[in-house]
């Protein structure tokens, strides 16, 4: 299997310092993790996921990340009609906090995880949004959460009225594991 | 509204809170929480385990909008919840 370079270099077409997974059940088990976030992908993905993206199954301008699958606002995103602006940010050093702060944010208040990015260095950042007040009370559960988890808490983050020019940033990347 | 510093391009207000524990931390968000629902103002919040970084916006989103007692007084509130 070759991988011929697409026309179009996204992030999400691409493997970020990572060698790649070769042992299928090892592949399987880190595909869980991203389960959500893949559309409904067989387990035939489990190479796709690694050497080929699953672009088709995926909507259009989507990484890897934990998205939501409703009709896309104007810039292309995926939005849900009632989706508040206010944008919520919980950065933590290591997995296992990052998916506690997700946890409880999405369990305290009504709020859509958008993304869920590996930014190098061990860190991991969840964003969520929802309305303001939402967010807000989401943010402070999910720090709670995740501070007395591993190294727990590194900083949050809370826009109230996040720029229209923001947004194609808050799209997941799709960038994979960072070492 | 001891020491808020008022920034432009964009004007806004900022401050920031030290705070011992994270428990003092969450307690003053707490309370900050509450008085942003009951004023319906909601500043970008920034926070660790014993700071926060609050930043007052204008309620206006027109590009010249200033700062007006509406966040002076909600910055003097929040200073309050020291209190």
């Amino acid at each position: 299997m070759t991988n011929t370079p697409t026309p179009s270099s996204k992030a999400s077409d691409q493997t970020v310092d990572v060698s790649p997974v070769k042992n299928s059940s090892t592949t399987s088990k880190g595909t869980k993790v991203n389960r959500d976030a893949r559309t409904k992908s067989s387990g035939s993905s489990t190479a796709n996921s690694i050497n080929k993206p699953s672009s088709a199954k995926r909507p259009a301008g989507k990484g890897g990340g934990i998205v939501n699958e409703s009709p896309k606002n104007a810039f292309g995103y995926g939005a849900t009609p009632n989706q508040g602006i206010a944008l919520g940010m919980i950065e933590t050093r290591g997995m296992v906090p990052a998916i506690e702060a997700a946890d409880a944010m999405t369990k305290a208040a009504e709020v859509t995880l958008i993304s869920r990015e590996y930014v190098g260095g061990g860190y991991v950042t969840v964003m969520v949004r929802g309305e303001t007040g939402a967010v807000n009370a989401s943010v402070r559960a999910g720090a709670d959460a995740c501070e007395r988890v591993g190294d727990g808490l590194v900083a949050a983050h809370i826009i109230a009225r996040p720029d229209g020019e923001v947004e194609p940033v808050l799209a997941p990347s799709g960038a994979k594991r960072r070492y | 509204m001891d020491k808020w510093d008022k920034r432009n391009r964009p004007t806004r207000l900022e401050k920031r809170f030290e705070f011992e524990t994270y428990q003092e931390t969450r307690d003053f968000l707490d309370s900050l929480g509450e008085l942003s629902e009951s004023k319906k103002i909601f500043p970008d919040i920034s926070f660790g385990k014993t700071y926060v970084n609050i930043t007052l916006r204008p309620e206006s989103e027109e590009k010249d909008a200033q700062i007006t007692d509406l966040e002076n007084k909600f910055a003097t509130r929040i200073d309050g919840l020291l209190d």
